[in-house]
């Protein structure tokens, strides 16, 4: 069984998603990336390389990379950490798909801004068809008082990393990644335009997915991770 | 000698830009996002000068301080360089400048450090400062990420402290900043550094942050009870950490208008105190908690808190802050009894706030030179 690295996006981790659920022979581990797990106890690395730093450690801490290169899954903000892994730690990395990923700005259009809204209100904006259940629980394990605290220590770490525009210059490093690559978009993406795909090397819209297109258009989003993982 | 007897006066002015976009009633928030083409620099400069004059005024009416504070992005504060006022204050002033104050997180904390001393050396040693962490609001205006803001905060004063405390030049090493040579001129006159507070709303980590560093403490924008609370824990926490609990270490904040009787005192206040609540500080929740500007015990509070900006009825605003409208004899007992009730004897005095016309602001802050101050100073102390 080949395993796929899965890095969640905005609204931070609420599990495996309902397109990389659906895809047999493949195990899929999400690592601990500080925070978004709304996890006590936060810390926000104070700058970008100390994120990229605790992101390696997240992985290396899966132990997914002892039988060799994985594939990497990265959507949103996850998208754009996903990015630097491929382009700073290419050994490690066999494929990569970039869900509407962060880290490159469209200036002439920066999209919705997402933190603008008080917490409650955020989620919505992701998708294109509503909040899934499974997304809007994911927190209340914790309990009614402490769900709203893990999604605000949620929006911390994905804030910290995309505050006030997701772009820390991933855009100098494309050139480092040399595994195959697959770029999909949702076509009603309030956040990041699907005419960023291009700056990406080219991507495939999604259309009728908002934002967390794994979570929107689930069947179509795992139909292209298949014919792309098979390839 | 009496807290009262020892009161000192300072006469705080917002230089709010008061001329509001025409759709001001449709806007959520005026802070941030209001479009900065509402802003006309003929009515600014007429503004500023008309301000300057007021806060003139009130130095020679023996008011010992003046203040000013820092706001971005807003009509509700035209010092977004509020060391730049200052400056202006300085040669046409003999009384105390606080700035009151810039954010340190900012600019570059040597250069806060640079300039707070040239003020206090061009003033003579006038110069009183406080460090705010910055509303939310100002985040969205700055460049800087909320998530590390206290972390970045407090680097910053440990700074500026060693940069006033130490011979230079040394150097500093940190988390957000790198000196080899932190050796600012000109150094401050007043030493080791002007009398500095940290201004809060309550949180524990601020007030321990000032109790450490023997910084005074400034709280706004909570009620009054809950202002005492903060003061209590301070003085407990300054103690802890073997600093002298003075009277002046603490700051009470005070609306006040005086007039002939109590019902033109309200009828020529309300108006203005409902514009600052109403217009002023009209923002919307989704600027005041940008991610990771509070911490999350401070989340916990606030997701069960009162909203207090731009939400406001008479009633209430007179409850929950220090606010008294009436004749100077009225005025001069609340003052007096505020001071006791808070132990303090710093009073930070709003006597000009919202869309107050010059003519009101020169009566009120005349009158509460002359017939109110005098009272609260030969007022005799009220028995616990």
């Amino acid at each position: 069984m080949s395993t796929i690295l899965y890095f969640p996006g905005m609204g931070g981790n609420a599990g495996v998603s309902p397109a990389l659920a659906q895809l047999d022979g493949f195990d899929v581990v999400i690592p601990a990336v500080p925070g978004f797990a709304g996890e006590a106890g936060f810390t926000a690395p104070t700058d970008y390389l100390g994120w990229l730093v605790a992101t390696w450690d997240a992985v290396d801490a899966t132990g997914a990379l002892a039988d060799g290169p994985v594939h990497v899954v990265g959507a949103s903000v996850g998208g754009m950490l996903a990015a630097e892994l491929a382009a700073m730690r290419p050994e490690i990395v066999a494929s990569l798909v970039l869900l509407a990923p962060f880290g490159i700005n469209d200036a002439d259009n920066p999209g919705f801004d997402y933190f603008s809204l008080r917490g409650p209100e955020r989620p919505p904006h992701l998708f294109a068809k509503g909040v899934p259940e499974a997304f809007a629980t994911r927190f209340d394990a914790r309990g009614a008082e402490e769900a709203p605290v893990a999604q605000y220590i949620a929006d911390i770490a994905t804030g910290a990393l995309t505050w006030p525009i997701g772009d820390r210059g991933t855009a100098k490093r494309l050139h480092r990644i040399r595994c195959p690559k697959l770029v999909l978009w949702g076509g009603q993406d309030e956040l990041l335009s699907p005419g960023l795909a291009e700056r990406w090397g080219g991507g495939t819209v999604v259309d009728g997915a908002g934002h967390l297109l794994e979570w929107d258009c689930p069947d179509e989003v795992a139909a292209h991770l298949r014919a792309f993982l098979a390839g | 000698m009496s807290l009262t007897d020892d009161a000192q006066f300072h006469f705080f002015h917002f230089f709010p830009y008061t001329e509001l976009p025409a759709d001001e009633a449709d806007r959520a928030s005026l802070w941030v996002d209001v479009p900065n083409t509402e802003y006309d620099p003929a009515v600014g400069s007429r503004l500023y000068n008309r301000y300057l004059e007021e806060m003139v005024l009130a130095d020679k009416l023996g008011y010992d301080g003046l203040i000013v504070n820092e706001h971005h992005n807003t009509q509700y504060c035209m010092n977004p360089a509020p060391n730049i006022t200052a400056a202006a204050l300085i040669p046409q002033t003999k009384g105390r400048i606080s700035v009151f104050g810039t954010p340190p997180n900012f600019g570059y904390p040597n250069r806060l450090a640079e300039e707070y001393a040239m003020l206090d050396v061009m003033s003579g040693g006038r110069l009183d400062i406080a460090f705010p962490l910055g509303t939310g609001m100002e985040y969205w205006a700055n460049a800087v990420n909320p998530a590390t803001a206290r972390a970045r905060f407090r680097e910053s004063l440990d700074i500026m402290i060693k940069a006033w405390t130490e011979p230079g030049p040394q150097s500093y090493s940190g988390e957000f900043y790198n000196y080899r040579y932190l050796n600012p001129w000109p150094r401050p006159i007043q030493q080791p550094h002007p009398p500095a507070y940290i201004v809060g709303t309550g949180s524990p980590e601020t007030i321990e942050l000032a109790a450490e560093l023997g910084f005074g403490y400034s709280v706004v924008f909570i009620p009054t009870t809950a202002q005492l609370k903060t003061f209590d824990l301070y003085r407990e926490r300054l103690v802890h950490h073997g600093h002298e609990v003075t009277p002046d270490k603490t700051t009470i904040g005070i609306f006040a208008y005086v007039a002939e009787t109590e019902e033109q005192a309200k009828e020529e206040f309300m108006p203005h105190v409902m514009y600052f609540f109403e217009k002023a500080l009209r923002t919307t929740p989704r600027y005041l908690i940008p991610p990771g500007y509070v911490t999350v015990p401070e989340f916990r509070k606030r997701i069960t808190g009162a909203d207090v900006h731009g939400n406001a009825n008479w009633d209430d605003l007179v409850a929950f802050n220090r606010i008294v409208a009436g004749t100077a004899e009225q005025v001069a007992d609340a003052v007096g009894n505020w001071i006791e009730e808070a132990q303090t004897n710093r009073v930070n005095l709003n006597l000009t706030i919202g869309d107050m016309p010059s003519w009101k602001v020169v009566k009120n802050t005349t009158l509460f030179a002359e017939e109110v101050i005098p009272r609260v100073r030969a007022r005799k102390a009220v028995p616990a």
